[in-house]
């Protein structure tokens, strides 16, 4: 009965994605399509060594002038750490082995920016490469201003004509894309999770949602985008919806479907029945369906590893699946062995930094992710009774540093096979 | 005397000590001696999914009788290690884990030396649970956001109430003053199965419910919405199924020496739905309750550990001898309610009907100049009749942050007093120089309706595409009937001038009537764009209060020749007053934020209230000196900054500044008020010139709360500053005879400073807790006065401070221990004069259950009292009182008490009044014994 169920469900949403496409939707391209089979309450477990190569932790240096919040953006160029920190609102700039190096903060920007901005907060940096060499900008007021790696200004533009809430695009690519983008021309106020844009006009426009019906139904948090991604893959995800679509600039190809018992799995008119419309009605159903899955979230590949998490009212859980084994991995039951210094590789179980974002960057064969220094004592104390010899520069950071220090940014570099 | 105080507590000390050891070897006899250096540690693993078990619940308990000893989850290894186990007893470790099969291991320390070492424990998932073992649950769970202790890990005496299971977990205090703390937070609402239980104080909740009724005690937070940096402790009682359903109450009949008798009852039936309370009570012994919740407060059936005894209130003035009777019916109509669902609707009725007796003895001491004061002696007795009913209504709807509740009651009292005085005046010569005596009989009806209504619509101006965050509309009205009438005999001798003395036989018939009315229009969170931007937020605000009273007073004076009564045109009066007062305010406030990740958080929060008041009094009368018409108006401005500073896991610190300004008008009693010349001693007359006062204050506050697991420390402090600009003061005219006229003036300068600080330390034992709590209270303040027309100031500094130390050892004793001291001092600099006293009050009260149903409480409290130029006074309550329980269900209960065994029991007055000091006593309850029968009816669940 569940297999029959389950082939209707998979049978009825693709001739949903085929009618979408009909009108003014674009088509979805379907045709490498992989179900991916889980029970996320079976996640097995592993150690680190089965999964990563190489595993390295970095503390970043804590001075007077460093100490900062959260990563909330992380980029790494020219062995340096890029981090914009939304606490303290500023771009803070370490060496490959964490020394403080430099720091860009709201100060330092309205000496270069003479427009009428007073609000000290700014969203974030990018990385753009300027006659070959790395350049930090940072969009502030009506400008764009540069910093070299040193966070010392070299320039400053009046800021390029941005669509409407700065949509990021893929590099290599003649299209832009906007997340969420809102289709005024139309009467029903659709909103598209996707649109792509060329030369600045509508190109083709995915997944649509009826924000009048639907008002107040958006999941608070979306995918993490990366600009720079593992092997140039980006995955986004529908709210409420277990499938997983990879951009590829126009389009989008239904890469993964997620399958899951019929405990965790939403009902089939949830997008459709008015009794679950708006934001209370929803989470008091959640709250009466805590093992109900209602988003899929921050979606990685590495190799044959798809990471993501899967958010119910009760937990945010993050997992791998092995695509090749079809092993299938709760990130929080990797157990800690040599190749990490018997340390855990993320925070889970003591602060919640993984859990609310994910990855923080993946680039060049390496995965980085970062643990509180809250965190770090926690596991450190919890580890006393094995012999653990630490690496040095890790040794040196719990003798000299504590638990209100910057965090430590954790390399990982996951294994191929 | 201090001697004595010694002396006595330490015999109660040694006699407590002395029966819990005793208690204690017996206890032990039954079990090999306990060495408590034991250790175990181990390592979870679920081998089928290869991985370690984070987070599961491991509890260790004595295997033979299933006493829990500690709880821990395990670590971020799967680890666990637990440390002063005891030695040579068989122990057992139960593990449980959300989606793993329960598991059970038994071992046995058996040297300090030996640690135990259970290595990998293998923990099956549940799906493949094949074994057959007791389940038992975990002590702790965190479902969610909330914490939840399960009771059934703990294991206690079948009698236990909640109190004694909350007693029992290491992150929960209870204070001695009735609050609870869950890790130093003070827990702020209690409720039973998501509803407010029997009018919401958590001891009718803590010490009716039995524990083996529970099924969990869950413990959150709620965010306020207005300060989100502000959250809130709940805690919700989950009842086992079935246990929704029963009654609880207590029905006591006792009886004493000097004829006092006490008798009380009360019923409760509840069910999910409905919540019914039936009290009555009748006694002569000051236990005094003005409302069902009193009642049901002082007869709790209360758990089998040791409480300080409630007992008579002995400072109570005069000897009350009452009777009262009640209900309160609660319905809910939602299924499930939580903090912000709720439609309720509670209809409540009490009676009571009171006979007090008092009389006093008091020296007043009035300085008039440097070189004469009048010393005054008033002996009054009185004895006051009345009958009170009260009935009221309410209904409560709350739903997705918006909220609407009406609440009509009306009130009706009726009575009669018979009031004797005898003052006798004296000069510093001890010459006596008027006497002024005073006999008042009368009776009086007073019916009050009330009706408050308040709807609350909060908008979310960002989606509702509107500049308003919503509308909150509150309303109340008030509509008194007053009807007093009273014969006065007064007789005014002035041994100096025997013309001057004066007879008055005169009746008087009073008739009050008041309508008033307030209205509060509130828009919070106004969206101006231009000061979003600049991240400042506003919300206006709007008060409306419209007040009229009628005064009809009809006075007669008998005249003695034709022994008839006369209108006295003058005193006979109708006058009207309206009151206008219309407040408007507009909030501007800024906040700024600042956080670290994991670290800590800061917030600062600066506001500015500009407020504009305008006031409008119109009288109307039969005396024309009476019609009246005064408009006032006054920027009131106010301001605050607020600051605090969480810094996670280890304290939230807060602080709190601000300014406020008021303004208070003159009533037409002082304005223009009718001269009574009867009332020698007291003669007010008014003045049309009085201006508003206007009072500018400053506040401050701060808060430290320990953020930490156990052994709180927790402490405060604040002060006050304020200054009054034509401030309405007495200036006082007393003759030669004391005869004495108050006219109303306006002032400068005066000023007040009051402080005040508290510290609260608790400290847990493996077997035992102290709580320690000191509070003090300062104040100083200087006020103008005019004394026979003379400018002067008098200055005012008064202290109270108290020590509490509360020590509880397992369930076998309580102490209590308390040191208060409270001093007085007032200085006349124009007189040269200055008056002190102070009263110290030590005492010890103590609880000890010499078996599990036989209780004996004891308590002492030294008074001790001294004042400038006049005698030390020192008296000593002793009470004390034997407790049986009785029946299986301890519901029966014998108990004897003895109260003021050293018949020492004195209300003794000692405190400053301004230009002068008092000294005296009044009547109080004193030493009687009695013998005292009670039931309690207590069933959860349905009976089998």
């Amino acid at each position: 009965m569940n297999i029959l169920k389950k082939i209707l469900s998979v049978t009825i949403s693709c001739l949903l994605y085929t009618a979408l496409t009909f009108g003014q939707t674009s088509k979805i391209d379907s045709t490498n399509t992989r179900l991916v089979r889980i029970n996320p309450d079976k996640a097995s477990g592993t150690t680190v060594s089965q999964l990563f190569d190489e595993v390295k932790f970095i503390p970043l240096e804590t001075t007077k002038e460093s100490v900062f919040g959260k990563i909330s953006k992380l980029d790494f160029v020219d062995n340096h750490f890029i981090i914009f920190d939304a606490d303290t609102y500023s771009v803070l700039i370490f060496t490959n082995n964490g020394k403080f190096t430099g720091k860009i903060d709201a100060g330092k920007m309205a000496k270069q920016n003479d427009v009428n901005d007073l609000t000290t907060k700014f969203g974030g940096f990018k990385i753009v490469k300027v006659l070959g060499e790395n350049l930090i900008q940072i969009e502030k007021g009506n400008y764009d201003l540069y910093f070299n790696l040193n966070a010392n200004f070299v320039k400053k533009q009046p800021a390029t004509k941005r669509l409407e809430n700065s949509p990021s695009s893929i590099t290599n690519s003649d299209y832009a894309y906007k997340l969420n983008w809102v289709d005024k021309s139309d009467k029903e106020d659709l909103v598209y999770k996707i649109a792509f844009f060329k030369k600045d006009s509508i190109y083709a426009k995915f997944l649509p949602l009826n924000s009048i019906k639907h008002r107040g139904d958006y999941l608070p948090n979306g995918n993490r985008e990366n600009s720079d991604n593992f092997q140039s893959r980006y995955f986004i995800t529908n709210d409420y919806a277990l499938d997983i679509f990879e951009v590829r600039p126009p389009g989008l190809q239904l890469a993964y479907k997620i399958s899951m018992p019929i405990k965790n799995v939403l009902p089939k008119n949830f997008m459709e029945d008015p009794k679950y419309f708006g934001y209370l009605k929803r989470n008091n159903f959640f709250k009466e369906n805590p093992d109900v899955i209602y988003a899929l979230r921050n979606i990685s590949q590495f190799y044959d590893q798809l990471w993501f998490q899967l958010s119910s009212s009760k937990e945010t859980r993050s997992f791998i699946y092995n695509l090749k084994t079809n092993g299938f991995f709760n990130i929080k039951n990797i157990e800690p062995d040599q190749l990490s210094s018997y340390l855990p590789i993320t925070d889970e179980g003591a602060t919640f930094n993984f859990a609310n974002y994910g990855i923080l960057l993946h680039k060049d064969q390496y995965i980085y992710n970062s643990i509180p220094s809250l965190a770090m004592f926690i596991f450190k104390d919890q580890n006393t009774n094995k012999q653990v010899i630490y690496p040095e520069a890790l040794d040196n950071y719990f003798k000299t540093e504590n638990r209100k220090s910057n965090p430590v940014i954790v390399q990982l570099r996951p294994k191929q096979n | 005397m201090i001697k004595l105080r010694c002396m006595a507590i330490f015999f109660l000390m040694a006699l407590s000590c002395n029966s819990a050891y005793s208690q204690l070897k017996n206890t032990n006899k039954q079990t090999v001696p306990v060495n408590n250096n034991g250790a175990v540690k181990g390592i979870l693993r679920d081998t089928v999914n290869n991985y370690t078990l984070k987070s599961a619940s491991v509890s260790i308990y004595k295997a033979v009788d299933s006493t829990l000893i500690s709880y821990q989850s395990s670590n971020n290894y799967g680890g666990f290690n637990f440390i002063n186990l005891p030695v040579g007893v068989q122990l057992r470790l139960d593990i449980s884990h959300l989606g793993h099969a329960f598991t059970q291991r038994k071992f046995t320390i058996l040297s300090p030396k030996n640690s135990v070492d259970l290595g990998t424990i293998i923990i099956k998932p549940e799906d493949i649970n094949l074994d057959e073992v007791k389940v038992t649950v975990p002590p702790i769970t965190m479902n969610g956001d909330t914490l939840e202790f399960n009771a059934a890990a703990f294991k206690l005496d079948s009698n236990a109430r909640v109190e004694d299971l909350l007693k029992k977990i290491p992150d929960i205090t209870i204070w001695d003053d009735g609050t609870m703390t869950v890790n130093g937070r003070e827990v702020k609402n209690i409720r039973v199965n998501g509803q407010t239980f029997f009018g919401g104080d958590l001891r009718i909740a803590l010490q009716n419910i039995p524990k083996n009724a529970l099924e969990k005690v869950q413990v959150y937070k709620t965010i306020n919405k207005e300060n989100p940096l502000d959250s809130t402790l709940n805690v919700n009682l989950k009842l086992k199924k079935g246990k929704d359903i029963g009654h609880f109450g207590k029905i006591g009949v006792g009886y004493g020496s000097r004829e006092r008798y006490e008798s009380d009852a009360n019923i409760n039936f509840f069910n999910p739905k409905m919540k019914l309370a039936i009290v009555g009570a009748s006694n002569n012994i000051n236990k005094n309750a003005s409302s069902v919740l009193d009642l049901l407060l002082n007869s709790t059936f209360k758990g089998t550990g040791t409480n300080i005894d409630y007992q008579s209130n002995f400072r109570a003035l005069g000897i009350t001898r009452g009777n009262a009777t009640g209900f309160n019916y609660d319905y809910n109509f939602r299924g499930k309610p939580d903090n912000f669902n709720q439609k309720t609707l509670s209809v409540d009725y009490f009676l009571q009907n009171k006979t007090t007796d008092n009389s006093s003895d008091i020296k007043s001491t009035t300085i008039i100049n440097s070189d004469n004061s009048i010393i005054n002696t008033n002996n009054t007795s009185q004895i006051n009749k009345s009958t009170n009913q009260n009935f009221g209504l309410s209904y409560q709807w709350s739903e997705n942050n918006k909220s609407f509740y009406i609440k009509p009651s009306f009130t009706r009292e009726y009575g009669e007093s018979n009031n004797n005085s005898q003052q006798r005046s004296t000069n510093a010569l001890s010459e006596l120089i008027s006497a002024n005596n005073l006999t008042n009989t009368g009776n009086f009806v007073r019916n009050n309706f009330n009706l408050n209504t308040s709807i609350k619509y909060p908008l979310d101006n960002i989606k509702a595409k509107t500049i308003f965050g919503g509308l909150n509309v509150d309303y109340k009205l008030g509509v008194i009937d007053n009807q007093t009438n009273y014969l006065s005999l007064i007789e005014f001798i002035s041994y100096s001038t025997p013309s001057e003395n004066k007879n008055y036989n005169r009746k008087t018939a009073k008739n009050l009537e008041t309508i008033d009315q307030v209205i509060v229009a509130d828009l919070p969170g106004i969206g101006i764009p231009f000061l979003q931007k600049l991240g400042i937020s506003t919300s206006l605000s709007n008060q409306l209060k419209i007040r009229n009273d009628k005064d009809n007073s009809v006075v007669n004076d008998l005249n003695s020749a034709t022994n008839t009564y006369e209108n006295n045109s003058y005193l006979s009066n109708q006058l009207r007053t309206n009151n206008l007062d219309e407040l408007a305010e507009l909030k501007i406030s800024k906040s700024f934020n600042r956080s670290l990740t994991n670290r800590f958080s800061k917030s600062l929060i600066i506001s500015f209230s500009p407020k504009q008041q305008f006031r409008t009094q119109r009288s109307n009368s039969n005396k024309s000196f009476q019609n009246t018409n005064s408009n006032y108006t006054q920027f009131i401005p106010d301001a605050s900054i607020g600051y605090s500073n969480n810094q996670y896991g280890e304290s939230i610190n807060r602080m709190n500044l601000s300014f406020n300004t008021m303004m208070s008008i003159p009533t037409i009693y002082q304005l223009a008020p009718l001269v009574d010349s009867s009332n020698v001693y007291s003669i007010v007359k008014g003045n049309l010139n009085l201006k508003q006062a206007i009072s500018r204050s400053i506040n401050f506050n701060f808060s430290h709360d320990d953020q930490k697991n156990k052994n709180t420390l927790n402490y405060g402090f604040g002060g006050r500053l304020e200054k009054i600009d034509n401030n309405i003061v007495d200036s006082l005219s007393i003759d030669n005879q004391n005869r004495r006229t108050i006219y109303f003036i306006n002032a400068d300068g005066f000023k007040s400073l009051s402080l005040n600080g508290n510290i609260r330390k608790v400290q847990k034992f493996k077997n035992g807790e102290l709580q320690a709590t000191v509070r003090t209270n300062i104040s100083t303040a200087k006020y103008p006065s005019y004394i026979n027309g003379v400018y002067l100031f008098y200055k005012n500094f008064n202290s109270n401070t108290t020590l509490e130390l509360n020590f509880s050892y397992k369930t076998y004793l309580a102490i209590n221990l308390s040191q208060s001291l409270n001093t007085y001092l007032s200085k006349q600099e124009s007189f040269n004069s200055i008056y002190s006293g102070n009263g110290k009050t030590t005492a010890f009260a103590s609880s000890l259950n010499l078996t599990k149903r036989f209780t004996i409480n004891s308590n002492l409290n030294f008074n001790s009292n001294t004042t400038t130029n006049s005698k030390n006074i020192n008296y000593t309550i002793w009470n004390a009182s034997a407790v049986y329980r009785m029946l299986k269900g301890n519901n029966a209960e014998i108990k004897f008490s003895a109260l003021d065994i050293l018949h020492q029991n004195t209300s003794i007055i000692n405190e400053n009044i301004g230009n002068g000091f008092r000294v005296g006593s009044q009547k109080v309850l004193q030493q009687y014994f009695m013998f005292t029968l009670s039931y309690y009816p207590n069933q959860f669940g349905k009976s089998k």
